[in-house]
Order: structure tokens, then C-alpha cells, then sequence
């Protein structure tokens, strides 16, 4: 790690310093500039855990909505019980859990057969819930009474946002990711260069579960009340794969550069076109599939590319 | 101070030196009072949305400035509204994120209800911790009873599930009293959090008043066929048949019960009852049938509303979107009576008066409407009110339903 860290000095003293003064942020924002922030690190940090998986192994999940929702149904049992600082980690534990069962019974699936199954997913978790509210609980609402700030919520947030960055960045950099890549471009000839593809596939897909369920988790301290269809909202599914696509699945950074600009044009529209949410959502997805096929990174990085190529030509003239 | 505030201060300066200083120029009249809502347009739930709670907010926006606008006694003239609109796509976080917005960004002087149960109670926190009144006009849960006292600037303006199963317990149980009905009753209910709560609700209360309940199952929300579940019921043979249900099973019961030839002299279906197209598509067979949520078309001023709402969207009103505009209503009222836009004072005055609305006579106790219309039922092809029974207005219960012909 401090090996990875003196060869990429420069981008991780970057890295510190912008994290650094975003935790400033609740200093001078007003209550309403921490919801933004709040949504916006929501966004990247579940579009960030969506590329560590789907990004590099190619296997496009639509679970998202699942493993959200069972972090903030976890919350909402749990912080009956224990305090809500244990009742965030346990909704972690969970999520992680339940992708384990999910993943030792479907990551042998393949191509469409996974996404589609993973959309399932989503509304077998939801159904199983509901069923089971009515029968035991009479009821299929919870209500969540917590009295934590803002604040707390924000700061707690740029944390799992940062550490699913950076901690996304560093399997990237370990072997682990290269097996992640290796699974991704064919997965046959990862098996026979010696990779456990099976257990780097259900380990991957379990951390990257625990981390959505973390972001459920946080943004449910926010809300009084919830049921199955809040919490199983499958919009989060689709919307992350968007964002995640959008920015440049293949680099840790990427995802972030793709929900950052979605979250605000969600915001803009949200005042100036209320009713065509949907359709800007549909747009950035035809942009991305004709003219943007690695991202917005891929984008920078090529612009980057010609620019350094551009000044070694002068170099050489010089 | 920017520019316009600086010219309103001279200006003042100006109008003070020159004229005998009056209370009322003391402080220049607002230009405008700005009332701002988050609402679901996109999704699933932004047609509901968007008839039962949108349209009144924009028809009454205008009958409003139609008018001059709302009367601000302090400054003594009226004051043109305005209205701030955002998206919240149906989801909780976009609510919480937009009614801060508006608050501190765009600094309306009043917030209104957002559409749905959750997303009402969602804000309820919210507006309570920045002292916004809110009437929230979409939420029916028997949490409100608790809820209601923790949030003392919301309140909470439909028939909650207790007040609404109550009086069709209570009727039965008087039918069967008066021998007109052996009293067996079939329920039934989508797993959704309205139909049970609704259904838990009259359990209880048919418990209590000795009803004999022969049947009761939940359906899936959104099942594409009822008939088993009909023929079901119709083998217990009961004389009344409950529906908690929500608009599209609304419309699938009563459809397939004229197929199946189930006729109970006692049938009640809920939300989507009132509906327009609900007497448009089964025109006088729907006469007998108890529905959720009326409003009395025969309340004064209901003919001028229902004009108003016809001249600007080209169709019908919807007789559950009448509280809504009611809520606006009374809001006015309030805020007429202080005068000024001092939230702390317009909660007080809603919270301590009886106000006369399209919707019949509102005050709130604990926050909650103390006698809200409940249950209507459709008679001679027009939605009349039935319970609350002593509310006025109220018409006595037809029985029996008549049988499909």
C-alpha cells in the first residue's frame, strides 16, 4: 500500500487535500447544500461500488436496488435494538451476507441470464418482505426515529464515499483486480491461468453488496418512514449503471465523474422541467452507448493523452 | 442590499418625509407571497399526483390572483401568490433534498403537501423543524394518531383507517340490529400499507360490534385477476362484501363481480370509488356503492369549483382532491387572519380554529381533522356523502344496493 501510495503521490495528495476540504463543507453550506452533497456522495459512492464489480468482471448487475434496500431495512429492525453507529454496520454485514447466498447460487449465469436475474432480484427481496410484514407485523411500514444531524449523516457519507473510492482504486492495483479484469475480458482463460474465478466473483460481488447496503443505511437515518416500495425503488438499479457508464466504469474515479453531472442535471430539472426526468436519464444513456463508450474518463484521458503528445512533438522540436 | 431593496428604501425614505407616517407604510407590503411544494411528476404516482393534488394547487393559484391575491391586512392590501414547483421523482431523499431547497434557497414564505402517504410523512419532520404549517392532504395510517402530536406544525387533513372502516362496522352492526342483514361479512384487501391497515382497522371494530367476518384475504397489489378470489368470497355467502382496495382493483371488482353475478346487498370499495371515470365506465350500476373519500357535490361553492376546474383543465374534477383544495382554503383563511406572513401565528390560528371549506366544516384536534368526510356512496348517479353520519351535509345510507341489471 505505501509502495502504491509514493508511485501515485501526486493524485492521492490530491485526493486528501479535496477530502479534506469537503469535510470542511458543513462549516459554511446551509442545511439545504449538505442534502445535495448528501445525494451527490449517495450517488457516487453506490456508482463507485457498482464499477468495482460490474465494471471489470462485465457481469452488468441490476441489484443495486436490492442490496440499498436491504441496508435500510436492516437499519430500520435494527436501530429498535442497538445504536444506530452498530445498526449502520450490521445493515453492512447483511447486504455482504445476502450477496454471498445470492452469488454461490447465480454467478455461474452469464450475459443476459445475469441481468435479468438480478433485476429479479430486486423484487423477490421486495416481495419476501412484504409477505412477511403482513403476516408477522400486520403492517408493511416502518418508521425510523433517530436524531442525527445532518452533519453526521454528510460527514459519514464522504467517508464510505471515500473509502469505496480509494479502496476501489487499491484491488485495482493488487492482484485481485487483475483476476477482476482477467474474469472480465474472458473469463475461460482467467480459469486456466490459475484464477479462482468463482471465489473472486462472489467475494467482489459481496463487497461491493455490503457497500450499497452501507448507503442505504445512512440515507435511511433521513427518513421517518419507510415500506418495501421505498426501499426497493428499482429507479436506484438503473440510475447507477448510468452514472457509473457515463463517468467510465473501468477507472476508480470514473463512476464519480459520471453521477457528479447526473445528480445535478437530476437537481436543475427537477426545478426547470419536472416532468422529464425520465427521458434525460434515457438520453444519457444513448449518448453514452453512441458516443461515449468508455466514458467521460476515457474522454479526458485521451484528451490528457494528446495534449502530453502535442508537447513531446514541440519538445522535439525545441 | 441589492438594488431593489435599496430603491424600495428610498423610496420609503422618500414617502416618509413626505406624507404623515401610518402604521402600514411603517414596512413595505411584500410584492408577492411564494408558496412552494416538491411532488411526484415522474413514475408511477405522478398522474395520482397530478389529479388529485397538482390541479387544485394551480386552480386555486389562479382563482386566487384572479381575485387580487390574499389579503394582508398589516400592510392593508392583497398580495399576489406565486408558486415554486419541484419533481421529487417519488423518492423520499429528493423530498427531503427539494423542501430544503425551497426553504433556504429559494425562501418561500409557505410549503404545500407533497402526493402519497410516505412521501407526507416523509416532509413531516422536515417542515416541523423550520416551523412550516403544512396540511398534509394525502396520508391515511393509523400512525398518525401517535405521529400527529410529535410534528405540531403538520397536520393531517383525510380520514385516517380507524375513522373510515368505524362507521361501515357500525352500520352493518345497525342493519343486522334492525333485522335487515345476518351481518356476515367478507373482506378483502391489497397487501399494500393502506389495505391492511384498513382491513386491521375494521377487524377490530367488527370484533367489537359482533359482526360475523366469514372471509378475509389479502390479494398481490396489482393482480391481473380477481375472479378466483370473487368466487371465493361468493362461496362463503356473505351479505356484505368490504374492498380496501386501491384504483386499478377498484375498477377490476366491481367489473368482475357484474361478470360473476355477485350481488351483496352491502359493498364497499375504496380509493378510486370516487373517481369520474368510475361512474363514466359502469354509469348507474354504480348506484349503492359505499366508496372511501367523498366530498359533497352539493356543499355551497361546489358548482363554482367544479366550472373554475372544468374552464382551465378541460375535465371533470376529482371528488378526492376536494380536501386539498380545501386545505388551500383554510390556509388563506389563516393567514388572512394574522395579517402577515408569521408562521408561528398561522400555525396557531390553524391549529385553534373551525374553518368553513368546500370540503365541509375542518378543525383539527392534536393536528389531526376532527370529522372528515369518510365514506360516500353513489345514489341516483351522483356521489353523495354518507359518514361521518352527524356531519352536515350527510345523506342516509341506501340499503339494499341495488342488484347489477
Amino acid at each position: 500500500m505505501l509502495e502504491l501510495l509514493r508511485r501515485n503521490w501526486g493524485i492521492s495528495a490530491l485526493t486528501a487535500l479535496g477530502a479534506g476540504l469537503l469535510a470542511l463543507v458543513p462549516l459554511f453550506g446551509s442545511n439545504y447544500v449538505l442534502s445535495l452533497f448528501i445525494v451527490l456522495y449517495a450517488n457516487v459512492a453506490l456508482a463507485t461500488a457498482w464499477a468495482f464489480f460490474s465494471g471489470a468482471t462485465r457481469y452488468i448487475s441490476l441489484a443495486t436496488a436490492a442490496f440499498f434496500g436491504v441496508g435500510i431495512y436492516t437499519l430500520a429492525i435494527l436501530h429498535v435494538y442497538v445504536s444506530i453507529p452498530l445498526a449502520v454496520v450490521g445493515a453492512a454485514i447483511v447486504g455482504f451476507l445476502v450477496a454471498l447466498v445470492v452469488g454461490l447460487s447465480t454467478l455461474r449465469l452469464r450475459g443476459v441470464y445475469f441481468v435479468v436475474f438480478t433485476f429479479g432480484l430486486t423484487e423477490l427481496v421486495h416481495q419476501v418482505l412484504n409477505w412477511w410484514e403482513i403476516k408477522i407485523n400486520k403492517t408493511v411500514s416502518r418508521y425510523i426515529f433517530t436524531d442525527v444531524s445532518n452533519v453526521n449523516i454528510y460527514e459519514t457519507l464522504l467517508a464510505v464515499t471515500l473509502i469505496t473510492i480509494v479502496g476501489s482504486w487499491y484491488v485495482s492495483q493488487i492482484r485481485l483486480g487483475f483476476a477482476l479484469r482477467a474474469i472480465g475480458e474472458d473469463e475461460t482463460v482467467a480459469r486456466h491461468t490459475g484464477v479462482n474465478t468463482t471465489r473472486v466473483k462472489i467475494l467482489c460481488f459481496a463487497l461491493s453488496a455490503s457497500v450499497m447496503a452501507l448507503v442505504g443505511a445512512v440515507l435511511a437515518l433521513r427518513y421517518p418512514y419507510i415500506d418495501a416500495s421505498i426501499a426497493f425503488n428499482n429507479t436506484w438499479s438503473f440510475q447507477v449503471l448510468i452514472a457509473a457508464l457515463l463517468g467510465g466504469a473501468g477507472r476508480a474515479w470514473g463512476p464519480a465523474m459520471g453521477a457528479v453531472p447526473l445528480v445535478l442535471l437530476s437537481e436543475y430539472l427537477a426545478g426547470s422541467f419536472p416532468h422529464h426526468f425520465s427521458i434525460a436519464l434515457g438520453l444519457c444513456f444513448v449518448v453514452i452507448v453512441y458516443f461515449l463508450p468508455g466514458g467521460i474518463t476515457r474522454l479526458i484521458e485521451r484528451f490528457l493523452h494528446s495534449l502530453k503528445a502535442a508537447r513531446a512533438g514541440m519538445g522535439g522540436h525545441g | 442590499m441589492d438594488r431593489r431593496t435599496f430603491v424600495k428604501g428610498s423610496a420609503a425614505v422618500v414617502g416618509a418625509a413626505t406624507l404623515p407616517r401610518t402604521p402600514a407604510q411603517a414596512q413595505a407590503a411584500p410584492d408577492k407571497i411564494r408558496f412552494g411544494y416538491a411532488i411526484t411528476q415522474s413514475g408511477p404516482l405522478g398522474p395520482g399526483a397530478d389529479s388529485t393534488t397538482v390541479s387544485n394547487y394551480k386552480l386555486w393559484n389562479k382563482l386566487v390572483n384572479d381575485a387580487g391575491g390574499i389579503m394582508l391586512k398589516k400592510f392593508g392590501k392583497k398580495v399576489p401568490i406565486e408558486m415554486v414547483a419541484y419533481d421529487d421523482q417519488g423518492k423520499p431523499d429528493e423530498l427531503l433534498k427539494l423542501t430544503e431547497r425551497l426553504i433556504q434557497q429559494d425562501k418561500v414564505d409557505m410549503v404545500l403537501s407533497p402526493y402519497a402517504t410516505h412521501m407526507n410523512l416523509a416532509q413531516a419532520p422536515i417542515i416541523n423543524k423550520y416551523e412550516y404549517p403544512v396540511i398534509m392532504t394525502t396520508a391515511t395510517t393509523n400512525k398518525t394518531y401517535e405521529l400527529g402530536p410529535r410534528w405540531p406544525y403538520a397536520f393531517w387533513n383525510i380520514a385516517q383507517p380507524r375513522e373510515a372502516s368505524q362507521p361501515l362496522s357500525k352500520a352493518i352492526a345497525d342493519l343486522k340490529k334492525q333485522g335487515k342483514i345476518k351481518g356476515r361479512v367478507a373482506a378483502i384487501y391489497p397487501s399494500v400499507e393502506y389495505g391492511v391497515e384498513n382491513n386491521e382497522a375494521f377487524l377490530e371494530a367488527a370484533k367489537k360490534d359482533g359482526l360475523e367476518v366469514v372471509f378475509n384475504k389479502s390479494y398481490a397489489f396489482g393482480a391481473s385477476d380477481l375472479q378466483p378470489l370473487i368466487r371465493e368470497v361468493m362461496a362463503t355467502n356473505p351479505d356484505a362484501f368490504l374492498a380496501f382496495s386501491y384504483p386499478p382493483d377498484t375498477f377490476m371488482l366491481t367489473e368482475q363481480a357484474q361478470i360473476l353475478g355477485f350481488n351483496p346487498q352491502f359493498m364497499y370499495v375504496a380509493i378510486g370509488g370516487v373517481f369520474p371515470q368510475y361512474k363514466d365506465k359502469f354509469g348507474n350500476k354504480v348506484n349503492g356503492i359505499l366508496v372511501y373519500g367523498p366530498s359533497d357535490p352539493k356543499a355551497p361553492g361546489m358548482d363554482e369549483y367544479a366550472k373554475a376546474h372544468r374552464d382551465l383543465f378541460k375535465q371533470e374534477y376529482e371528488p378526492g382532491g376536494v380536501n386539498v383544495y380545501a386545505a388551500l382554503q383554510l390556509t388563506q383563511q389563516a393567514i388572512e387572519t394574522v395579517g402577515e406572513i408569521d408562521r408561528k401565528k398561522i400555525r396557531d390560528v390553524i391549529a385553534n380554529t373551525t374553518f368553513k371549506t368546500l370540503w365541509g366544516e375542518i378543525k383539527y384536534v392534536k393536528q389531526l381533522n376532527a370529522n372528515p368526510w369518510a365514506v360516500g356512496q353513489w345514489q341516483n348517479g351522483e356521489l353523495t356523502v354518507i359518514y361521518p353520519a352527524d356531519k352536515a351535509g350527510a345523506k342516509p345510507l341506501l340499503f339494499p344496493k341495488p342488484a347489477w341489471s
